[in-house]
């Protein structure tokens, strides 16, 4: 190390120029007079010294110049030097109240953490853009019906005809679908496959990863079978081996070629297209199928006014067998539709989290300024001494720069461990999450957050010390400056008590949405009822019979095992029951324009409703006979009759849907979620008698033998019928139910963590803030309790100091609460986004946590014995 | 024969300068004076290039100033040398000198050999 320097302080420029024009003189004069000496006049002999000199003005620019460049060195050395003294100093302060250092550092940290890896999400799924040629082009079409919000996808002729008439768009592909059974030795398994057309990579401008796509040829009759391995499924099954082209592929007992792997891009939702296992060709006439149609707009072209044309030329469009109802078609941004779902969770959260963050750097703020009144002494002594203001705020920021550095660090390591478990745990609706990986972003998003999250508390040091003045708090620790300190961390008090009712209020809703839903009626004995979906291959059931008999067969099987009281079919089960579109008639009744157009239904075997638990309010439902005599009664719902028969028996009318057969009521069933939790209450449905003419059906047992147990036997049983019938998925309805809420659960979990870390941090902020207060006011107290005060107005005068702040936060938090209620409304149900029950809870809760924390300092205030606390000075 | 500063060879000004002020601090003048009285009037170091070249060298490090007063009691601008200048001053003088002796070992040569 140099030793210490003395010398002038720094010089300005003009300082510096007038020392050269001062040397120069010097040097002229000098000559002259030496001249004069020798006997030349004094004039002639200061013009000689002049001239003698050479290029005085030059020299002057050059010498002017060199020491400028200098002084920049010194100054910039020595604010070097400085800076790094201020920060060895502070190393080692900081090192000597090592939980001191680690409480800021790691609180800090936590917000930090949180802050980045949701982030670090966000922008993987939100922000950056598809990498697609022109992404922002994309716009995904569909028909759309506005009364019940339900979507279809247009068939192939309509996009056809769409595509010849519609100017605002550079062309349109449609990506097909198909449900298929891949058979290998390890059994069979129903895979969905995607179906597009030779120009499909072209058109969205992203090349298969490896291998070839379709080419016209594969889609033509007869052609060879090909097709091609999404990335997610190739890695998963073929471990991303690249030798996999030219293998063959069972894909319903039809051996395919694998020309190819698609990029991963794809792997993710497009529109409501779920990811595929496997790509194959778009079959040349495929025409009367539905898709989802994807355009390229052209430039200068929205989606809202390709949106007016397509309604325009749609209206000519008459099909022969199209559902009725009001379906106009409507394009989205593709971008906007991708992420839709991720959207409604990831935005509350990050809002969550940067409460959290700010709560976290007001908890470092209380820290900082805990030392930094601590230090009051020696930054006194040194304002004294002459330290420029500039330095002692440097001292202020430093400290808070080493905390947010450290903070930033530790955060990152945090944020990996975080991303990891909500990668694990994610959500269907964060489905693309898949490959996020910390990159340069985060670890810029946490150095930022984090020297964010502790300049607060610098900042509010350094404005403190800049005003401070070096007399006042030399002389005396009660001053002004010991009661504006107050005042700041009893401002910190009041924020943190305001966000973190904020954050309170948002896990209690949640908390009131995911009880609700745990406590709904479900119709059926959801925790006793499994559902196990098997897919009927064609070419092993190829028809009714076949598949009945089976199904027959696999439920005399299954009724023998022990702990299984029932079994039957259903199409479906609540939540994953059908739906159907198509106006409703009821026989005698002129419903007319405002007739509902949307039904849950499911088609079920007579001893559905006794061995699902679901309470056959009225009638005598289905029959043995009901399936064979087609579909023509049906058992309505109890939220259907109510809404149609308020006050009669529904049971002999008669009712058709989208004009079909004439179907008479013989039952009314109790209302279940037939949508799932999350969808509004009061939706209509039907029950068919079930035919075995489809190539999906769903067994259901009712059973009090654990699934972990059931599975493995179930498979056997089923793998014994015939292994080429693959099990799609085996569940409780119970799990089927939870599992149609889970984004939501995954954003209370979170948001309760969030809300909980909030609360500690708070309560520990106000903890701290009044032992603050009593260990400076002992004095006082002392003085009041040697003049007799009781303990309880001791306590109270504690108390009431801690209160002041948390009330006034607690005001604000309601209004805040109130503002930001919106960002959670979709994720709340069943509950009001603006209830005030969990408002006024949350409040309570968080005051009685302010009370407990109040009390300790309170209590510790009433043991201050008078003569100490009046020798404390 | 009067050499002009600008006939100096390069760096030759800055070896000057430091071995003038390697027994005292001095103000410029006061080397100015020194370097004719040296060189016996042969090196005509322009004054301009004497005080470019010690700022230069007080840039550098080799160099620095304070304000002193001179013999006529006047406030004048003294140099003196660094460690770093004194440590220079070696390193180039003994540069100059292998120079200066294989320029003469080549001029003192006495005639080539058939």
């Amino acid at each position: 190390m140099t030793p210490p320097r003395f010398r002038f302080p720094w010089r300005s420029s003009r300082q510096l120029a007038s020392e050269v024009d001062e040397e120069l003189q010097y040097h002229l004069d000098a000559v002259a007079e030496e001249l004069i000496r020798s006997g030349v006049p004094p004039e002639e002999a200061q013009r000689r010294a002049i001239a003698d000199f050479g290029d005085l003005e030059g020299t002057r620019r050059v010498c002017l110049n060199h020491d400028r460049a200098g002084e920049r060195r010194i100054r910039w050395s020595d604010r070097i030097s400085d800076a790094w003294r201020d920060l060895r100093l502070l190393t080692r302060s900081l090192a000597r109240q090592p939980l001191v250092a680690a409480t800021a550092v790691g609180t800090l940290a936590l917000g930090v953490g949180a802050a980045t890896a949701l982030w670090t999400i966000t922008r993987a799924i939100l922000l950056n853009p598809l990498p697609l040629k022109n992404a922002h082009e994309l716009v995904i079409l569909r028909m759309e019906d506005k009364a019940s919000q339900v979507n279809l996808y247009p068939s192939f002729r309509r996009v056809d005809s769409w595509s010849k008439t519609v100017r605002g768009l550079t062309g349109i592909e449609t990506i097909g679908r198909r449900t298929g059974v891949l058979s290998s030795e390890s059994g069979a398994e129903v895979v969905q496959l995607r179906r597009i057309t030779e120009r499909f990579f072209d058109f969205a401008g992203a090349p298969p990863l490896l291998g070839r796509g379709f080419t016209a040829a594969d889609r033509i009759q007869g052609s060879p079978k090909v097709a091609m391995l999404s990335y997610a499924y190739w890695n998963r099954t073929f471990g991303g081996d690249h030798g996999v082209i030219g293998k063959i592929v069972r894909i319903n007992d039809v051996p395919h070629e694998i020309v190819g792997v698609t990029p991963p891009v794809f792997d993710r939702d497009i529109g409501a297209l779920r990811p595929s296992a496997l790509w194959e060709p778009l079959p040349a006439a495929a025409a009367g199928e539905a898709g989802l149609p994807i355009g390229r707009l052209k430039p200068g072209i929205t989606p809202a006014l390709l949106t007016e044309e397509l309604q325009r030329v749609d209206a000519g469009i008459v099909e022969p067998a199209a559902p009725s109802g009001k379906w106009i078609p409507a394009a989205s941004s593709a971008r906007a539709l991708m992420s839709e779902g991720s959207a409604a969770i990831l935005y509350p959260l990050l809002g969550a989290v940067a409460l959290l963050l700010t709560i976290a750097s007001a908890n470092v703020a209380h820290i900082l300024l805990g030392r930094a009144t601590a230090r009051r002494a020696e930054t006194a002594l040194r304002s004294a001494l002459g330290a420029s203001r500039r330095r002692l705020l440097f001292s202020g920021l430093a400290e808070a720069l080493l905390v947010g550095a450290g903070g930033a660090l530790l955060g990152l390591g945090l944020a990996r461990v975080m991303l990891a478990l909500l990668i694990h745990y994610r959500p269907p609706a964060l489905r693309g999450l898949v490959a996020v990986q910390l990159d340069g972003w985060a670890m810029v998003t946490a150095l930022g957050t984090g020297v964010f999250g502790a300049m607060l508390g610098g900042v509010l040091i350094a404005a403190r010390s800049g005003r401070a003045a070096p007399w006042a708090l030399l002389r005396s620790v009660r001053t002004s400056t010991g009661r504006e300190a107050n005042r700041l961390r009893f401002g910190l008090v009041v924020l943190e008590t305001a966000l973190s009712l904020t954050l309170l209020f948002g896990a209690g809703l949640l908390a009131r949405t995911m009880l609700r839903l745990q406590r709904e009626d479900t119709g059926v004995v959801a925790e006793e009822v499994v559902a196990i979906q098997l897919h009927f291959p064609e070419w092993r059931l190829p028809n009714a019979p076949a598949k009945r008999d089976f199904a027959d067969r696999l439920q005399a099987q299954l009724r023998a095992m022990p702990g299984v009281s029932g079994v039957s079919l259903a199409s479906g089960v609540p939540p994953q029951t059908g739906i159907m579109f198509g106006a409703l008639e009821i026989e005698g009744r002129v419903l007319g324009d405002g007739a509902p157009s949307f039904f849950a239904n499911s088609s079920v075997s007579p001893s559905y409703f006794a061995v699902a638990g679901l309470p056959l309010l009225r009638g005598p439902g289905f029959g043995p006979e009901s399936a064979d005599s087609g579909r023509s009664v049906t058992i309505i719902n109890r939220e259907f009759a109510r809404q149609f028969w308020p006050n009669e028996s529904p049971i002999g009318k008669r009712l058709r849907i989208a004009g079909d057969k004439w179907m008479e009521i013989v039952g009314v069933a109790a209302d279940v979620p037939a949508l799932g939790l999350a969808e509004p209450r009061g939706q209509l449905m039907l029950y068919h008698p079930i035919d075995y003419d489809r190539s999906a059906a769903m067994i259901v047992v009712r059973t009090s033998v654990p699934l972990a147990t059931l599975g493995p036997a179930v498979r056997a049983v089923v793998g014994g019928l015939d292994r080429e019938i693959p099990i799609v998925s085996m569940a409780t309805v119970r799990a089927l139910l939870d599992e149609s809420v889970s984004t939501e659960r995954f954003g209370f979990i979170l948001i309760a963590l969030f809300a909980g870390a909030a609360v500690v941090l708070s309560a520990s902020g106000l903890f701290g803030v009044l032992s603050h207060a009593v260990a400076q006011r002992t004095q006082e107290i002392g003085i009041r309790v040697a003049l007799g005060a009781d303990p309880a107005s001791v306590r109270w005068l504690v108390l009431r100091t801690g209160l002041v702040p948390v009330g006034v936060g607690i005001a604000i938090g309601v209004g805040l609460s109130w503002a930001s209620s919106r960002l959670l409304s979709s994720l709340v149900f069943g509950v009001s986004p603006r209830d005030g029950i969990t408002l006024a809870a949350a409040a309570g809760l968080f005051l009685s946590v302010a009370m407990v924390a109040s009390y300790l300092p309170a209590s510790r205030a009433t043991r201050v014995p008078a003569m100490i606390a009046l020798r404390a000075e | 024969m009067t050499l002009r500063a600008l006939d100096l060879p390069a760096g030759s000004v800055d070896v000057l300068l430091l071995k003038a002020l390697s027994w005292n601090p001095m103000h410029g003048y006061g080397i100015s004076r020194w370097l004719k009285a040296e060189s016996s009037g042969a090196f005509g170091l322009e004054d301009a290039a004497l005080y470019q070249g010690l700022h230069r060298l007080e840039r550098q490090g080799w160099v620095t100033s304070e304000w002193g007063a001179s013999e006529t009691n006047r406030r004048a601008k003294f140099y003196s040398i660094t460690p770093q200048g004194k440590r220079q001053l070696r390193e180039a003088s003994a540069a100059w000198r292998a120079y200066a002796s294989a320029l003469f070992k080549v001029l003192d040569a006495s005639g080539a050999k058939a």
